[in-house]
């Protein structure tokens, strides 16, 4: 399955409906399909923050492969923004030092099986694969 | 869906979605608590690092004048979350039942 969606945070609503179509149709399980839902949310968001240079429509593809769910966002026309070395945070300071900034990534590479970044053409690709329950 | 409300007991109750684009109707609620309150999930079905981001500034500013959130009825997807964020830690919270 595929869809694009405008460059804004309030598509989110959308994306959701569009991921709700997929985990039907693909028998995704709820814990799985929840990790997919945030990690989505998450780099969907990123997109839209880190590269407004572009207001091309952000790509979501989804599809089920055997035992694993794979989605990819696209991310047209941007600069490079390789998130393999982002979302670092350090979850043992106290809640005064506490920040939310690379919460999101964080959390995404934890509930994702793998998170992969591909740049080429000006085009960046993430692509997330999460194992499911079966 | 996103709900916020405060029940007559003074309880928070979030229910449906709390995702980045109900982050500001959430605040329209949280900046106006200023003393110690309980936050009941019972309702809640997913919550993402905006929603966390609201509770941690939520928290942060009761714990300035000794005030503080306490969590209640997490489903175990979004009790999943809060340990990997490890917020169990920057939060009280009481386990489903």
């Amino acid at each position: 399955m595929e869809r694009k969606f405008s460059k804004t945070i309030s598509s989110l609503d959308d994306v959701f409906l569009f991921l709700e179509e997929f985990f039907s149709t693909a028998n995704i399980d709820p814990g799985s399909a929840y990790a997919i839902s945030l990690a989505v949310e998450e780099f969907f968001t990123n997109m839209v923050k880190y590269s407004p240079e572009s207001n091309r429509d952000i790509t979501v593809r989804a599809r089920r492969n055997g035992d694993a769910a794979l989605v990819a966002l696209v991310d047209e026309d941007v600069e490079p923004y390789d998130v393999s070395g982002a979302g670092t945070v350090d979850t043992t300071l106290p809640l005064e030092e506490r920040k939310v900034g690379g919460l999101g990534i964080f959390l995404s590479k934890e509930l994702m099986d793998d998170v992969s970044y591909e740049y080429a053409g000006r085009t960046s690709t993430i692509t997330l694969t999460k194992k499911l329950e079966t | 869906m996103f709900l916020v409300t405060i029940d007559p007991n003074g309880e928070i109750l979030l229910a449906g979605r709390f995702d980045a684009t109900r982050v500001e109707e959430a605040y329209l609620v949280l900046d106006k608590i200023a003393e110690s309150r309980r936050v009941n999930f019972k309702d809640l079905d997913y919550i993402s690092s905006a929603g966390l981001g609201a509770l941690l500034k939520t928290q942060k500013r009761l714990s300035a004048s000794g005030h503080e959130l306490t969590l209640t009825n997490m489903n175990k997807m979004i009790r999943d979350v809060f340990r990997i964020a490890r917020f169990d830690v920057v939060f009280k919270i009481e386990e489903a039942v």
